[in-house]
C-alpha cells in the first residue's frame, strides 16, 4: 500500500500543491488511477455541494466559471458518469499524465506505484481549423 | 423668412375672412415647413393665433379637428395637428376633441427616451390636464427625462412641474420596486420626492436638514434596509424597454437620467444615517455598477458613482475607508478616481498619516482572528471562515467536531443574523483579497520600505493581507526572505526573526541564479504567488536602447485595437485618452511615477485607414499605430500629436526651451522593466497579430506585413519563459522524440509533413515553404473538457503543446477543415 501524489500542473509552470490518496494496490491500469481520482473529488465535492466544482473535467449541464464549473442547478455528481467523461477526455488528448517522468498514452497500461508516485495532469485545449 | 412673413400675412386674411377652417389648413402646412418647429421667428406666428378671441380659437380647433380626419392628411400632418390643437384651445371651456387620438400618440411618446423641446409635446400633455385625466406614468418618465435636456422652452418647464406624481420615474426594476414600497404612505413618497431633488454636485445643508428630518420620521433602520434593497437593483434590466434610434447611445442600459438624481440624493441620505457595514458594502457595489460601461455613452453614469464616492467620505466608519480603498484600485474612470483620491488624501490627513500608509490600514481584518482565519461559535456548531489562496470559504463542524456539509438547520434557526453576516463577510474577503493582490502589485514601483515592526503588523501578521504577504518574497536588510513553515526563512530555510527595514523583493535587483533558486524554493514549498513575482519578467536596457538613447523602440510599429489598450491602461494606472477621428491633438498614453519624479510616455496615432472608415458609430478610431516609450521628468510639459498621428511635440507658452526626454541609461532598472511590462501587456493583448483571423491583413490587407511579422518575429519576455518551461517538459511526453526546440519555435516532425510553431503566438508554419496552417481553439466544444486548474495557467503554452501533439499525429486528424490544410 502507498499513497500516491495528484498533481495538477499549469502550462505556466506553477503546481498545486498536490493531495494525496490512499492506493492499496502495486501496480494499477491507467484507467483505473483516472478512475479512482474522479471518485475521490466528486466524493468531496458531494459531500460539500459547494458552489463551484473543481475537478479533471466539466460535468455536464455544468458552465465554466471562474476556477472550476458551476452547476446550473444545484445537485450531486454521478462518479461513474464522471469518469466516462473524463475517460473519454483523456482519448481525445483533452489532458496528458504524467507517471513519474514518464508520459502515459494507453488506458490499459498498467503501472507501477512505488512509493511516492507522483502523477501530474497537463491540460490541453481542444482545436478546430480556422 | 419669406415662408414666415406669407404665413404671417395669410393668418391675417383667413382672421379678416372669419375662415377658421383655412387658417387650421395653414397653419398645418406651415407647421410642415418648419418641421413642427415654432422656435424663433416663427414664435410670433402662433403668438397671433394666441391673441385670438376663444370664440375664433374654438372654430380653429374644430378646423384641426376637421383637417386630421381628411383623407389628404398625413401622419405628419395628424401629429402637428394635435400639437397644435393643444395650443389653440388652451383655456377654452373643456371640449375633448380628438382625446382618444391624443392618447394614442401621448402612448407612442412614452417608448422614447426623450423628444426634442421644440416638438411642444408639452400642449399634449396640459390637454389632457385641462381635460381632468391623469397622465401614464411611462409619459411622465419621457416628459422628465425630456426637460433634464430642454433649456430654451419654459413652457416645458412649467408643465412638468404639475407632473409630481409619481414621484419617481417608472421603467426601472429599482424605481418600480420603491414605487411599489411608498405606495400607500406619504412618509416615504416624500422621502422619494426629496431624493429626486438631488440635482446638484454636492448636498447643502438644507437638503441634508430635510432629509434628516424624512429619515427620523420613518426610522432610521428601517430606511436602512429599505434603501438597501432599492439600490441592490439599480442597474438592472429596463422593466420595458425604450426604442432606440440609430447612433443613439444604448438607453436601455443607461440610467434613467431622472431617477439618477433620485439615486444620488439616496447615496446622500444613506450617509446620513448611523454607519452601518451594509451601506458600505452598497454604496461601493453602487459606484461600480454606475461605472460600468454603455455603447455610445461610455461610463453609465459617473455622476451617481461620484455622489456614491462623495456618501463613503462622509461616512465615519473602518467599513466605509476601506471600501474607498478598495474602490481606489478598481475605479479606472478619473474624474470618480480624483474623487476617491481626495477622500482618501482627507482621511490621511485627518489622522496625520501618509497616503500609503491609509490604504495599509484601510483593510479590515473581516473577523479573521487568526492570518486568514477565524473560528466563531454559534451554540452547539462552529463556522470555520478559512481563507484558501484568494477566497474566503465558509465550512461548518458539528458539536462533535466533525465537518459538516451545509448550515446546520440549528443554525440557521437560532442565528440567522450571524451566519448572514459570516457570508457577507466571506464575500468582502473575496473582493478585498483581489483588489489588494492587485494594489501589493502596483507597489513595486512605489519603492516602499516599512519598518519591521510595522510590516509584521501591517502585512505580514495581518489576517487578511498575511495571506498575500505571506505567498511573496521580502527583502529584510537586503536578504530575501519568505514565509514556509510557521516561519520568514532565507533561501536555506533559516529563520529570520527580526529586522529593521523591509522592502517587496523584486527580480530585476538579483542575479538570474538567485531568482531560479527562489522559483525552486516556492516550489519546494509547495506555494502558489498571488501575482507574478518571482517569475515575474524583466526587461533589461537593450544594445539598441543604448544606441537610440533616448527612447525606446522595442513595442514600436504594433497595431493595437484601441478600445481594449484604453482599458488595459487604465487599469495599470495609465493616463490615456481615446483617438476620435477629429482634428484635435492628445497627449500620449503618459503614467506618471511620482516617487521617482519620472513620466513614462508611450506614443501612439489613430489609424482608421485611407479614407478613414475603421471608427466606430461614435467616431473612436478602431485601431492605434504605436512608436516610441519615453521618459520625461515628472513636471515637463505635456507632448501632443494630432489624433490621427503626426509628430508629437511640447507647445510651449512664452517661448520657453523645450524640455529632452531622459537618457533611458538614466532610468532605474526597476523602472524601465515595470513600464515596459506594462508596454508588453498592452501589446501582448490589444495587438490586431494575436487574432488568426487577421491573417488576410485585415480590411484591405493594409496589416498583412505586420501580422505576419507579429506572427512569427521575435519572442518578448513571456515567450522566453514559456520556452524555458518547454524545455523542461518535452523530453517527459510520448511525443519528446518527434519535437525539437530551436530558435523562436518549435518544430514538431508528423508523418505528413513537418510543422513549426512560434512560441509567442502559436503560429504554425509547415516546413520547408513557411506555408500557413490556420488552426485554433475551439471557442465552444461539445465534447468534455479538462477542468481549469486552481488557478490560472498561461493559455498559450496549452495550444502550444495541444498544437504539437495534434501534428505528432497528423494521419490520425479527422477534422476536415484542418486537413484539407494540409
Amino acid at each position: 500500500m502507498g499513497i500516491v501524489m495528484f498533481v495538477d500542473e499549469t502550462t505556466s509552470g506553477s503546481r498545486s500543491d498536490g493531495w494525496g490518496l490512499e492506493i492499496a494496490e502495486e501496480r494499477l491500469a491507467v484507467r483505473e488511477l483516472i478512475r479512482r481520482r474522479v471518485f475521490q473529488e466528486v466524493a468531496e465535492y458531494n459531500a460539500r455541494t459547494p458552489e463551484v466544482f473543481q475537478g479533471l473535467v466539466q460535468p455536464e449541464d455544468a458552465e465554466r466559471v471562474l476556477n472550476g464549473y458551476a452547476l446550473r442547478t444545484p445537485r450531486r455528481i454521478d462518479p461513474e458518469t464522471q469518469t466516462e467523461l473524463a475517460l473519454k477526455a483523456f482519448a481525445g488528448n483533452g489532458f496528458l499524465v504524467l507517471v513519474g517522468d514518464r508520459q502515459v498514452t494507453e488506458l490499459d497500461e498498467e503501472i507501477d506505484l512505488v512509493l511516492g508516485t507522483e502523477v501530474t495532469f497537463l491540460k490541453l485545449v481542444p482545436l478546430v481549423g480556422g | 423668412m419669406g415662408e414666415i412673413q406669407k404665413c404671417k400675412e395669410l393668418i391675417g386674411r383667413r382672421i379678416a375672412e372669419d375662415d377658421w377652417e383655412a387658417l387650421a389648413g395653414d397653419l398645418l402646412r406651415a407647421a410642415v415647413t418648419n418641421n413642427g418647429n415654432w422656435t424663433g421667428l416663427w414664435d410670433g406666428v402662433l403668438d397671433r393665433v394666441h391673441r385670438l378671441p376663444a370664440q375664433a380659437r374654438s372654430g380653429v380647433a374644430d378646423g384641426l379637428v376637421t383637417h386630421y380626419h381628411s383623407d389628404q392628411a398625413g401622419p405628419i400632418a395628424r401629429e402637428n395637428a394635435l400639437i397644435l390643437l393643444g395650443i389653440v384651445s388652451r383655456d377654452l371651456p373643456p371640449h375633448d376633441r380628438l382625446a382618444a387620438e391624443r392618447l394614442a400618440l401621448l402612448d407612442e411618446i412614452s417608448r422614447q427616451h426623450s423628444f426634442w423641446y421644440g416638438a411642444r409635446y408639452e400642449n399634449l400633455i396640459e390637454a389632457e390636464l385641462a381635460a381632468g385625466r391623469p397622465i401614464a406614468p411611462a409619459v411622465v418618465a419621457t416628459v422628465r427625462r425630456s426637460v433634464l435636456q430642454a433649456y430654451l422652452n419654459e413652457d416645458l418647464h412649467r408643465t412638468v412641474k404639475k407632473l409630481t406624481e409619481p414621484p419617481l420615474n417608472v421603467g426601472e426594476a429599482w424605481a418600480d420596486q420603491a414605487l411599489r414600497d411608498a405606495a400607500d404612505d406619504s412618509d416615504w413618497q416624500a422621502l422619494l420626492a426629496h431624493a429626486a431633488t438631488a440635482t446638484a454636485a454636492r448636498p447643502t445643508p438644507k437638503w441634508d436638514e430635510r432629509a434628516t428630518a424624512l429619515t427620523a420620521a420613518l426610522g432610521p433602520d428601517r430606511v436602512r434596509e429599505t434603501v438597501l434593497a432599492w439600490l441592490a437593483l439599480a442597474g438592472r434590466p429596463r422593466t420595458f424597454e425604450l426604442e432606440r434610434g440609430p447612433y443613439e447611445p444604448d438607453v436601455n442600459s443607461a440610467y434613467d437620467p431622472y431617477n439618477a438624481n433620485a439615486l444620488r440624493g439616496l447615496a446622500w441620505l444613506l450617509s446620513l444615517l448611523p454607519p452601518h457595514p451594509d451601506t458600505a458594502r452598497a454604496l461601493g457595489a453602487l459606484v461600480q455598477t454606475s461605472l460600468k460601461k454603455v455603447a455610445g455613452l461610455g461610463p453609465r453614469n459617473p455622476k451617481v458613482a461620484n455622489a456614491g464616492v462623495n456618501a463613503l467620505a462622509r461616512i465615519d466608519s473602518e467599513a466605509a475607508l476601506a471600501e474607498l480603498a478598495r474602490l481606489a484600485t478598481r475605479v479606472t474612470y478619473k474624474n470618480t478616481l480624483k474623487l476617491l483620491d481626495a477622500a482618501l488624501e482627507a482621511r490621511a490627513e485627518a489622522l496625520g498619516l501618509s497616503r500609503e500608509e491609509i490604504e495599509e490600514l484601510a483593510v479590515p481584518a473581516y473577523g479573521l482572528t487568526e492570518v486568514g482565519r477565524a473560528e466563531h461559535r454559534l451554540g452547539e456548531v462552529t463556522a470555520v471562515l478559512e481563507v484558501q489562496g484568494s477566497k474566503a470559504v465558509l465550512t461548518w463542524r458539528n458539536a462533535s467536531g466533525k465537518p459538516v456539509k451545509s448550515v446546520p438547520a440549528a443554525v440557521r434557526r437560532d442565528h440567522p443574523e450571524e451566519v448572514k453576516e459570516l457570508k457577507a463577510a466571506a464575500k468582502d474577503i473575496d473582493r478585498m483579497l483581489s483588489a489588494q493582490s492587485e494594489r501589493l502589485d502596483r507597489q513595486f514601483l512605489a519603492d516602499r520600505t516599512c519598518s519591521y515592526a510595522t510590516w509584521r503588523e501591517r502585512y505580514l501578521d495581518h489576517p487578511l493581507i498575511g495571506t498575500l504577504a505571506r505567498r511573496l518574497l521580502w527583502t529584510v536588510d537586503g536578504t530575501t526572505v519568505g514565509h514556509a513553515a510557521g516561519a520568514l526563512r532565507t533561501l536555506a530555510d533559516v529563520p529570520v526573526t527580526e529586522g529593521t527595514e523591509v522592502r517587496l523583493w523584486h527580480p530585476v535587483d538579483h542575479a538570474p541564479a538567485e531568482i531560479v533558486a527562489w522559483r525552486d524554493w516556492l516550489e519546494r514549498h509547495g506555494i502558489t504567488q498571488p501575482f507574478k513575482q518571482a517569475h515575474r519578467e524583466v526587461y533589461l536596457l537593450t544594445d539598441a536602447e543604448r544606441a537610440t538613447g533616448t527612447y525606446s523602440n522595442r513595442f514600436a510599429a504594433h497595431v493595437l485595437r484601441q478600445h481594449q489598450f484604453h482599458s488595459l491602461a487604465a487599469v495599470r494606472g495609465w493616463r490615456n485618452k481615446l483617438r476620435l477621428a477629429v482634428d484635435d491633438e492628445a497627449p500620449p498614453a503618459s503614467r506618471d511615477l511620482p516617487r521617482w519624479g519620472l513620466r513614462a510616455e508611450y506614443w501612439i496615432e489613430g489609424d482608421g485607414g485611407a479614407d478613414h472608415t475603421d471608427i466606430t458609430d461614435s467616431g473612436t478610431y478602431l485601431r492605434l499605430r504605436t512608436d516610441q516609450v519615453r521618459f520625461y521628468p515628472i513636471d515637463a510639459p505635456e507632448n501632443s500629436a494630432h489624433c490621427a498621428g503626426g509628430e508629437y511635440r511640447m507647445w510651449l507658452r512664452d517661448g520657453a526651451a523645450p524640455v529632452d526626454p531622459l537618457p533611458l541609461t538614466d532610468i532605474p532598472p526597476l523602472v524601465l522593466s515595470e513600464v515596459l511590462r506594462d508596454v508588453d501587456l498592452f501589446v501582448g493583448v490589444a495587438s490586431v497579430g494575436n487574432d488568426p483571423t487577421w491573417q488576410d491583413g485585415g480590411p484591405g490587407g493594409r496589416f498583412h506585413e505586420y501580422w505576419t511579422s507579429y506572427g512569427f518575429g521575435e519572442l518578448n519576455q513571456s515567450a522566453e519563459t514559456r520556452r524555458l518551461l518547454l524545455d523542461r517538459l518535452i523530453p517527459r511526453l510520448a511525443i519528446a522524440d518527434r519535437c525539437t526546440l530551436e530558435g523562436r519555435f518549435l518544430h514538431v516532425k508528423g508523418d505528413r509533413h513537418t510543422y513549426k510553431i512560434h512560441l509567442g503566438s502559436g503560429n504554425i508554419l509547415r516546413t520547408p515553404n513557411d506555408q500557413y496552417l490556420c488552426i485554433v481553439p475551439k471557442s465552444n466544444p461539445a465534447a468534455p473538457q479538462t477542468g481549469y486548474l486552481p488557478y490560472e495557467g498561461d493559455r498559450m503554452l496549452a495550444v502550444i503543446l495541444s498544437k504539437a501533439m495534434m501534428l505528432a499525429a497528423d494521419t490520425k486528424i479527422t477534422d476536415p477543415t484542418i486537413l484539407s490544410q494540409l
